[in-house]
């Protein structure tokens, strides 16, 4: 994998410019939704397939679209993206729908895509887009599963619980990783979101800064 | 290819906007048939938590909102179930009071007025009291089954506290009133509209 010029550049993105640590993108949707595995990682899916919606259409129209109109274009673009998604998921699966709650169609005005709309998007052939993506999708969707795993095993003792939001008709709870009656609910709430996400922060400049010195910027 | 100038600009907008709508509603069309499949899915999943007599319908489409105000319970829908065309029962979605904000329980009515079961299909009772009707009283809604109108007798339906018929589940009498209350007022409801409302029509009386 690391041989191939786009295994590193995925590894490079969810690493060292992990776009969700690094430059504290996206939080709203992300962190509000990560209490449990199951939520975490659908708007991190979700999240994904917007990017990969949003960015290749944007590489491709960046000749046809006039500088003067390129920002309303990109925010229609991500717009339609995400109501196209919210009611897919609506339809198909109503009780994630309503776990997301906002935080799916509020993906729409997600900072992070439309930074990378704007940054990357917009100045790169559709190929060079298309990897952006799923470099930063990938990014994300592990920072979101190691974020969510943890909130959900501090806070829920379980891991996966709920798993019928995605998969209908498995009347499963989730593993149970810590004795019934253990657990710190801090985790679930949304101040232990933050809490943890600064702990993760810290965690990650801390081995960063061993690995390529000091110079990371947060 | 060069940049169009800006002259192009809101006609390009214009192109980008009118195309995402486009598919916007084209997606939403599409997205049409799985909606209600999936919505019928989880109705019949609900309502075959509550036993009804044979039926040979789909309860699913069979159903109407009802919006009706009785007393302090709030009937929100029914499903009915029919036999050969013949009724033999119904689903009552009802909302009533608790002790903190609404819930929602569905009830099961068969056609004689006698309840089949009730459910609580949502609460936001207190945990570790009201909330234990869902939880570890659960079986204290098995109460319900086989009562009607007249089983107690009307001026019976309550809690124990207030001289009914039905005891509290402890330390949470509010909630277990509003319970008692909901299916007296849905059976009410049911006796009063569905079933002596709905005759078969009669052949006109010969002058």
């Amino acid at each position: 994998m690391a041989e191939s010029g786009f295994g590193r550049d995925c590894c490079g993105v969810a690493w060292q410019g992990n776009p969700v640590l690094l430059r504290l993108l996206g939080l709203c949707p992300l962190l509000a939704v990560s209490d449990r595995v199951v939520t975490g990682l659908a708007i991190a899916i979700l999240f994904a397939l917007t990017m990969l919606w949003t960015q290749p259409l944007i590489a491709m129209l960046r000749d046809v679209v006039p500088v003067a109109v390129r920002l309303p274009c990109q925010a229609v673009i991500a717009a339609c993206g995400v109501t196209v998604l919210h009611a897919a998921v609506q339809a198909a699966l109503p009780p994630l729908a309503a776990a997301l709650g906002v935080y799916l169609p509020v993906l729409a005005g997600c900072c992070l895509i439309l930074v990378r709309a704007e940054e990357s998007a917009w100045r790169r052939p559709v190929i060079s887009a298309v990897r952006d993506a799923v470099a930063h999708a990938v990014g994300v969707i592990a920072f979101m599963a190691a974020l969510s795993a943890v909130r959900e095993a501090l806070g829920h003792g379980t891991l996966l619980r709920d798993l019928e939001l995605i998969v209908p008709g498995t009347g499963w709870s989730g593993f149970q990783v810590l004795p019934r009656g253990w657990r710190l609910p801090i985790a679930s709430l949304p101040a232990g979101a933050l809490l943890l996400f600064g702990a993760v922060l810290a965690v990650r400049n801390l081995i960063a800064a061993g690995r390529d010195g000091p110079a990371v910027r947060a | 290819m060069t940049a169009l100038t800006a002259r192009a600009a809101p006609w390009v907008l214009a192109t980008v906007v009118l195309t995402a709508a486009a598919l916007v509603v084209a997606t939403d069309h599409g997205l049409q048939p799985i909606r209600e499949k999936v919505r019928a899915d989880a109705v019949r999943a609900m309502l075959s938590e509550v036993p009804m007599p044979p039926y040979d319908n789909d309860p699913a489409t069979a159903t109407s909102a009802v919006m009706r105000h009785e007393g302090a319970s709030y009937i929100e829908r029914i499903y009915r179930a029919r036999r050969g065309g013949e009724p033999v029962g119904a689903w009552l979605v009802v909302r009533a009071p608790g002790y903190s904000g609404e819930m929602r329980l569905l009830i099961g009515v068969r056609g004689n007025g006698m309840v089949t079961a009730v459910r609580l299909l949502s609460q936001r009772e207190t945990p570790g009291y009201g909330d234990r009707i869902a939880g570890s009283e659960a079986a204290w809604l098995g109460g319900f089954e086989g009562r009607a109108l007249d089983n107690p007798l009307r001026r019976l339906w309550s809690v124990s506290s207030e001289g009914g018929a039905f005891d509290a589940v402890s330390g949470a009498t509010i909630t277990s009133r509003g319970v008692v209350h909901a299916v007296r007022d849905a059976l009410a409801w049911y006796a009063g509209s569905e079933v002596a409302a709905p005759q078969p029509p009669v052949a006109a009386p010969a002058p």
